[in-house]
This record gives structure tokens, sequence and C-alpha cells, in this order.
């Protein structure tokens, strides 16, 4: 049985796809900020603005959009607060954003079965608009990350030291907030909300595994959330088990892959301390002996003019 | 010991200072950490904010910086109040236990951060940005290391990485926390010494450490700090058993034999010796002592 031709499993393996590759896009900078349950906090979060969404009659986009934009945002603030770390402000909004869904559902039992698909993911169901909305979110976010690459690369090492030279670190953190939730919002029919924490991050720690450089980690990231997509689905056909969870486990065996090839390669950094000397204007280069106060001993100094001097014999006055 | 100016000498040197606290208030919460603080670092001053943990010595870097906000009062840095704006031209180097190793950047992107005032704005580095930086971790004898993970480095190989970062943007001040902590005697003479050509090409610093050896041999003006400006000005007059003492709320004699100071900070701490120091290049000390 050829699955591509089916319409249907052409959709969801170009939603699979594509979520994949975002969700792995955006996976390295989540890793990399040690927020990895952010992922799996804000798709709860999100799933609370989907239910009040259809309540209120909103566009689900919209309304679970701006509900996982806020989520995010204040989960920024109480974690800049610092007495609270983020995995605790994850935990408290989300799980309460999570409440209000699960509270509305009990009390509207009738569309308890539609929210089975937010949680456990849909991905047959995927329609053409809905892949359009997934290509838009997809090509957005990476067009964001391609734009603002240099401001998130240093926000995401150090925030704090990236604002003193220059960098609106809170601005940044909110755009990537809202990409977040954008990203988040779109795979959910896809991947489901238990899901997408791990398509989120499995790709992003087991590209962190395999190499050293952040650039190559973006890159293996996108590539393994795109393979674990597309063969999560062939999987998910031919074995008949649910996509979301297929895809998630050829990730998990992806991870167990990588963790193979870092324990064979050794250490994930090549700790090579070999002394590289390299003469320099400003550095020390050389030692000859002398005295302080009397003590001759040798230290290194650096010479910048040909006559050469001490430094406790020349004068720095502004 | 050097005298306090007078008021109108105190105005016409605020003016001239690359940096300016006056009567500053900072804390964090509700707690605070030092208060009505006046103190100004001049153009061309290598300074070293001495005292114990806790007290204040970060906190007033971060002040500077605007990382931490002033309850009361105003620093300025280059004329402009901070707070106002981020300070531009002053390069900043964290303690090395805050950064985070394990993330997987190389010596040349982490350099490239300190570019970002100046960037176009591409992800990818220009070649004029790629040259400037080659040629400055050549200067600072890391030139070979460019393209390797930061964790692959020495302590002192690391610690003048964030140097670079620092210098990239070409400075007026630099600001360094803790440089000389958790590298060897070596690499801290010669990161003090790097220091000190940098200050000799007119690089103002400011920076704390613990080591009142290193701030004796290289430094030519130190700041006594415990919640309070203890003392300033020359060691070699600061560094006495009564300021030490103070400022470390704890017995420290101070031996003098000749140019040579010893300072016995504890019973089993080493002895330093001092004779080397460039004249105070502020106005006269302004000892609180």
């Amino acid at each position: 049985m050829r699955p591509l031709q089916y319409e249907f499993f052409v959709h969801g393996l170009i939603a699979a796809s594509l979520v994949g590759g975002v969700c792995g896009l955006i996976g390295v900078y989540i890793v990399l900020r040690r927020m990895s349950y952010i992922g799996h906090g804000l798709s709860h979060a999100v799933f609370g603005g989907a239910v009040v969404s259809y309540v209120m009659n909103w566009n689900f986009y919209l309304g679970a959009g701006l509900w996982g934009f806020l989520s995010a945002l204040v989960i920024n603030f109480v974690t800049r607060r610092k007495k609270i770390g983020a995995d605790a402000a994850i935990g408290v909004v989300t799980t309460a954003s999570f409440a209000v869904g699960v509270a509305i559902i009990s009390q509207y039992r009738r569309f308890t079965k539609n929210f089975e698909a937010a949680l456990f993911g849909n991905i047959l169901g995927v329609t053409s608009d809905d892949l359009w909305m997934i290509g838009i979110v997809a090509f957005v976010s990476l067009l964001l990350i391609f734009i603002f690459y240099r401001q998130l690369l240093f926000t995401t090492f150090d925030a704090e030291v990236a604002k003193i030279y220059g960098v609106p670190s809170e601005w940044v953190e909110a755009l990537f907030s809202l990409i977040l939730a954008a990203v988040i919002i779109v795979s959910m029919q896809v991947m489901g909300v238990t899901m997408i924490a791990a398509a989120i991050v499995i790709p992003a720690v087991t590209a962190r595994l395999i190499t050293d450089s952040f650039n190559k980690m973006v890159f293996i990231s996108v590539g393994i959330g795109i393979l674990c997509g597309a063969i999560g689905m062939y999987l998910s056909f031919h074995l008949n088990v649910s996509s979301g969870a297929t895809i998630v486990l050829v990730a998990a065996a992806a991870f167990m892959l990588g963790y193979f090839y870092h324990l064979i390669k050794g250490r994930s950094v090549p700790l090579k301390k070999e002394a590289v000397s390299v003469p320099g204007e400003l550095l020390p280069t050389h030692g000859h002996p002398h005295d302080h106060g009397g003590f001759q001993h040798v230290h290194e100094h650096a010479h910048p003019e040909p006559s050469g001097h001490h430094e406790g014999k020349t004068t720095d006055a502004p | 010991m050097a005298t306090l100016p007078s008021e109108a000498r105190v105005d016409n040197l605020e003016s001239k200072a690359l940096v300016s606290f006056s009567g500053v208030t900072c804390g964090y919460e509700r707690k605070i950490i030092f208060q009505n603080l006046s103190l100004q670092i001049y153009p061309g001053q290598f300074a070293g904010l001495v005292g114990p943990s806790g007290t204040g010595k970060t906190t007033l870097l971060k002040a500077i910086l605007g990382m931490v906000p002033s309850l009361s009062g105003a620093i300025f840095v280059s004329g402009h109040k901070v707070g106002d704006r981020t300070p531009s031209h002053v390069g900043y180097v964290p303690q090395i236990e805050t950064v985070d190793w394990d993330f997987p950047v190389t010596v040349e992107q982490v350099v490239a951060m300190g570019l970002y005032r100046e960037s176009r704005g591409f992800p990818w580095l220009s070649r004029q940005e790629r040259t400037r930086i080659k040629t400055l971790l050549e200067q600072l004898g890391i030139g070979a290391y460019a393209h390797r993970h930061i964790k692959a480095l020495s302590g002192g190989e690391q610690q003048r990485v964030f140097l670079a970062r620092a210098l990239i943007g070409n400075p007026k001040l630099l600001i360094l926390d803790e440089p000389t902590s958790g590298v060897d005697l070596k690499t801290q003479h010669a990161i003090l010494h790097l220091l000190g050509e940098l200050n000799r090409k007119g690089v103002t610093i400011l920076l704390t450490t613990h080591d009142l050896n290193a701030v004796a041999r290289h430094l030519p003006w130190v700041i006594c700090f415990n919640q309070t400006i203890i003392a300033q000005g020359d060691p070699d007059e600061i560094f006495t058993s009564a300021i030490l003492s103070r400022t470390y709320d704890s017995e420290m004699s101070v031996v003098r034999s000749g140019d040579v100071i010893l300072v016995d900070d504890s019973p089993r701490a080493g002895l330093h010796f001092k004779k080397h120091r460039h004249p105070p290049s502020g106005p006269d000390a302004e000892s609180k002592s």
C-alpha cells in the first residue's frame, strides 16, 4: 500500500515535517536557555486558551495564540525577578492556564471529544488551511530567527550582559515568546499538547550531543526534526499507531543514537589545552629577571616599545 | 595620605570624571547594599575595588552598567546619566564563574558579540569584522583559538576571550568583575600585566578582586569598600593595618620594609611584596580613612 496516494497522508507528512523542522529550530534556543520544560508547559497553557477561544467563539489561532503569548511573557517576567526559578514560574503559570481549560470543559461536556485531538494530536485531520497556517508560521519563524540571529544568540548566551552591549534583551525575549507561542499553536493539531515538548526538546538535545558548534546544532536539530516527522508519519501509517506517538518515539530513538555517538566520540568538547604560543602586542611574551624591593624573580613582560620597559617604571597618568 | 578637595574643586572634578556616583543608594528588593555613595573614576585611571564578599563591589560595577537601578542619587558615565540609556563605550568582563561553559560557541562567536552595536544586522560576520577579531585575538595571544569551543581553553585564555569581547568595541572604560579569580598565579600576573598595558594605551579600568597581593603589585589605585568607601588612593598609602582591618572587619597586619609592603591578612596567608606602582591618575586621593 502506497500511503502517498492518500491526500490526508500527504497533508500529514508535510505538516509533520514542517512542524518537526520548526520545533527543532526553536528547540535549540529553548534547550540552551535551559528552559526545556517551557514547551511542555506552554502547550498546556495554550490548551486553556484554545478552550476559551472555542467557548467565546473566537478564532482558534488568534485566541490560543494571544493566550500562549501572554503566558510566555508572564513566565519571562516572573523568571526575571530571579527569586523564582524558570521551572517554578512555568509550573505555576501554565498549570493554572491548563486548569482554566479543564474547568471550562467540565462545564461544557458536550465538546470533550474535540479536545482529545488537541491533547493527543490528529494529524490525519490536517486541512489545506491548517497546512498554510503551519507553513506561514514556519517561514516567519525562520525569517525572524535569521534576522535576529545575533540578538538571539547573545541573549540566549547571556541576556544580562547582552543588554550592556546594546541588545534590547526584553524585546528579543518577547519576540521569541511570540514565535514560541505561534509554533506551539500550529503544532497542537499535529503533535497534540502532550507530545509537543518532546518535538521541541529531543532534536535539539540530540544535536547538542553531536556537535559543539552553535550553527551546526541549528542545522542538525532542524534536520532531525524534519526526519523524525517524516519517518514517524510513515511508521504511523504502516504500524497503525498514533502519529504523534510514533514521531516522538522516532525522535527518542534518534536521541539514543546521538547519545551512543556522544559516548563513542568521548567528551562532547575537545578539551585540548596544549599551549599555542602566538606573539601578541599586548601579551606578555617573555620574561627576564628583575626585582621588586630587592626580591629577585622572573615574570613575563610585554615589550611594546623597542627599548622595552618595566611596568613599574612607567607612568600612566591620564 | 591625601587630603579632601574643596567643594568647588569637587564640582570641577566631578565634571571631568568618566564615572561619577552622586549620593547613590543601591539595593535589591528591600535590602540596601550601599547608600549615599559618592565616587569618581577619572579618565586613564586603573583602579581596584577590594573588600569582603557581599559588601557591594559587584553591585557597584553593575550600577555603572545600568544592570542594577539606583534607588536614589545619580550615576553618570561620560556625562550621561545611567538609566536614561545603556552606557556605550563601556566594556564589561563578568565573573568567569557566571559563564555557561557548555554553551556551544566558539571564541570568535563570543568576541563577535561585542561588535553588536556596530553590526549591520546580518547573521554572518563580515570580512572586516573577522579581520578585527583575528587581529585582537592575536594581540591577546589567543589568535590560534578563534574557532575553538570556549570550554576547550585554559582559565587564563578563557579570561582573555571575554576581555577580547569587551575590547573589540574600543571601550573608553573597562569594567572587570574578579578577572583574576579561578586562575593560577602566573596567569593572574599575565592578566594584570595585560590590563596594565591596556591602561597605558588609554583605557580606564575598574576591577574588583579579592587578591590584595595582585592589587599591591600591579594597580596604582585602590578603593577599599565595605558598603561604603573606607579609603582610596595609592595602595602604598592605603594598605595599612588600620584601613584593611576596617575594610575586612578583621585584624590584618601590614609590615613595611623600605619600599616593600608585607600584608599578613591571616595567620597562614601569603605575604605580598610591593614596590612598583603608577602614580594616581585621578585627582588627589580622597581618602576617607
